[in-house]
């Protein structure tokens, strides 16, 4: 059996697709349709493009047009409905308008005020969403697919793969990882959790032979004022960041699923071991002083 | 899955198309392929302190198939079949006593050479997410003729998720025993009687996640005209069978033992009385790409028909068969398949073992049929594309 591999950059991060397959062409066509799969949903959910699903709904926030999105989108959507329910509101796709003032580029922070006066634009609860019709009742609220898309792209490459007969192999995405099976002696993948405080090192490594692996930290942007970190993950309650937990990693059998879970188990803070805890799915997880809860 | 938070994102996550695993059968093939199997069956002896007159030997059947299948189009492919059947032996002609007022069986004097012919085609037709299927069928042997059609479906709702399925088919069959004419051996014999059989069948499978999928379905069978069977010394049926089935199939699929579950359970009963339950069990364990193992087991019990005797009484009038196939009895199948791919071949062999009892049925049984069968299937398979 042979080992393809194929690496690209997309989603803001570097990705890499590994398959085994029976021979290198056959492997390589497959790796190629997979990566066109991440590519498309890449640019069908970029928030930078123009004229791209999630920009056309934002445009006509505060108007009375509903919009109507395609089957995907619509399950996306619904996707997003669940974990904001089952978050209690935390995990939320309108607070991506808090990146206004929020700059994790330049290293200083917003002022209370500005915050504050971002909140009235954020609040999934105030969306009119009826599958398939999702309609923004204020001018200037955003809806944003970042935080689970590349998760879902790393799901969905994965699919096309194991469609293809892929036993052996792994979508990697930046740390969102799919395994489509272990290595062809049986043997499961060695995945590394970054340190969160030095993130080119692993903390530990987990041994992965089906599954999706994803991670949420504090490490990935941030901002640190006066040694004090800054997450990117935002709460949209207060518009400020939840830095009680430095990084959770969650094991579960779709990426998508791992990486809501983490990005909610941060935004609970203190709450979110106990939640993980409840949640039953294998975890690794460091709080801001350094101490490691896992499951 | 016991977290109620775990489900609710896992069943969103699953409704997401890039989740859809490709089911099996959901596309026209793109090859054209062909296959080829032969399988021999062989039944055991009749026990000869169990047999009152007639030849011990049972039947022997050879089978022979042969399959082609090829796209037409993108989203539409053909099947035909071809199978010749050859069989030889005895088979039970009635149930009588023996000087201990044993039952016992009284078989086919000489032995018998029969072979069948059986040709169908079925064509599919694939839409984005549905797909029907028309067959035809023709089997035509000494004393038998059958022609048959059908017409079934499939619908993916829920995102691929769920199935529906449904069919209905007809076949209309025509009896012309041998040896019935005046001069014939068996003068009383009829001499060519229709049999009608319609189908109706639903279903509907759901995938749970992606190691577990569950099907129910419901089947209900009516046959109507000569349901007896002309060769017994004494066998008259109603000519009218209901039956009525309702089957449970679970799948799973386990990743970490690269293996599958496949469990069928069947409850089965008919206006003439029969309660039927089987359970049927695969393994389906892959070895690496180009081998998969499949042990099997399969139990199955069933009550008595109506008009069932265990032996023939000549002076008995009114519906009535001593036939083993509408007796009380239980039946264990054991078997193990091995399949080897290599590039676009597959080679299969495959081996099964029935046997029969009264013992083995879920109820107590008072009398035996003693024309119970016993039998051993081997049979070798290779398919290929190109």
């Amino acid at each position: 059996m042979q080992q393809v591999v194929l690496d690209f950059s997309a989603m803001g991060g570097p990705c890499e697709i590994r398959l085994y397959a029976e021979n290198k062409a056959e492997g390589h066509e497959i790796a190629l349709s997979a990566k066109q799969e991440i590519l498309r949903l890449a640019t069908k959910y970029s928030r930078y493009q123009q004229d791209t699903i999630t920009s056309r709904i934002n445009q006509l926030a505060g108007t009375h047009e509903k919009f109507k999105v395609d089957d995907e989108t619509s399950a996306l959507l619904t996707f997003a409905d669940t974990c904001f329910k089952q978050s209690d509101g935390l995990f939320d796709i309108t607070s991506g308008v808090l990146r206004r003032v929020w700059d994790f580029k330049k290293n200083h922070l917003p002022t209370q005020q500005a915050v504050e006066d971002l909140l009235p634009l954020i609040g999934w609860q105030k969306i009119q969403w009826n599958s398939p019709y999702i309609q923004l009742p204020v001018v200037g609220m955003e809806i944003d697919f970042g935080g689970f898309v590349k998760e879902y792209a790393a799901d969905a490459a994965a699919n096309i793969c194991i469609n293809s007969g892929i036993k052996h192999g792994l979508i990697n995405l930046a740390g969102d990882i799919h395994v489509i099976g272990p290595h062809p002696d049986g043997s499961g993948w060695r995945i590394g959790i970054r340190h969160p405080r030095q993130p080119d090192q692993a903390i530990t490594t987990i041994e992965c032979h089906h599954g999706a692996l994803a991670s949420s930290g504090d490490y990935e942007r941030f901002i640190l004022v006066d040694n004090k970190r800054y997450s990117h993950i935002l709460n949209p309650r207060t518009g400020w960041p939840e830095n009680e937990l430095a990084s959770v990693s969650i094991v579960a059998d779709q990426c998508i699923v791992a990486g809501a879970s983490a990005t909610i188990a941060i935004l609970k803070g203190k709450a979110g071991i106990q939640w993980l805890n409840e949640l039953s799915l294998k975890y690794y997880c460091i709080d801001w002083q350094g101490k490691v809860f896992n499951m | 899955m016991k977290n109620k938070t775990l489900m609710a994102l896992t069943a969103a996550a699953l409704a997401l198309p890039g989740m859809n695993q490709k089911s099996e059968a959901s596309e026209a093939i793109t090859d054209f392929q062909w296959g080829y199997q032969l399988t021999t069956y062989q039944e055991e002896d009749s026990v000869k302190n169990k047999t009152l007159l007639g030849d011990v030997e049972r039947y022997d059947i050879q089978v022979h198939q042969l399959q082609f299948a090829s796209p037409l189009g993108e989203q539409r492919d053909v099947t035909l079949n071809v199978t010749t059947e050859t069989m030889s032996g005895a088979s039970p002609m009635g149930i009588g006593r023996d000087a201990n007022n044993k039952s016992a069986v009284i078989m086919s004097g000489a032995s018998i050479d029969e072979s069948r012919q059986d040709y169908s085609a079925n064509l599919r037709q694939f839409f984005k997410s549905s797909d029907v299927a028309l067959s035809v069928g023709y089997s035509i042997e000494d004393d038998y003729q059958a022609l048959s059609a059908g017409l079934s479906g499939n619908k993916h709702v829920n995102n691929d998720l769920t199935t529906l399925s449904g069919g209905i088919s007809l076949s209309s069959d025509g009896i012309t025993p041998v040896e019935s004419g005046v001069n014939d051996r068996f003068p009383e014999r009829i001499d060519d009687e229709p049999k009608v059989s319609r189908t109706l069948f639903a279903g509907v499978s759901q995938i749970i996640n992606r190691s577990l999928a569950v099907q129910l379905a419901v089947n209900v069978t009516s046959h109507s005209g000569f349901l007896s069977d002309p060769y017994k010394l004494r066998d008259q049926r109603p000519e009218s069978r209901d039956q009525w089935s309702f089957i449970g199939k679970i799948r799973y699929f386990s990743r970490k033992l690269n293996a599958a579950l496949k469990v069928d359970a069947r409850w089965y009963n008919d206006s003439w009385g029969i309660n039927a339950q089987t359970v049927d069990l695969k393994w389906h364990q892959n070895i690496g790409q180009a081998i998969k193992v499949i042990p099997t087991f399969r139990y199955y019990s069933q009550s008595q028909a109506n008009f069932y005797y265990s032996s023939d009484d000549l002076s008995r009038t009114g519906f009535q068969s001593s036939d083993y196939r509408l007796s009380p009895y239980g039946a264990m199948t054991v078997g193990i398949k091995w399949i080897t791919k290599f590039k676009d071949w597959s080679l299969s062999l495959a081996w099964e073992n029935y046997q029969s009892s009264a013992s083995l049925a879920l109820k107590p049984v008072s009398v035996e049929n003693p024309a119970l069968v016993q039998f051993t299937r081997l049979s070798f398979g290779l398919t290929g594309k190109f």
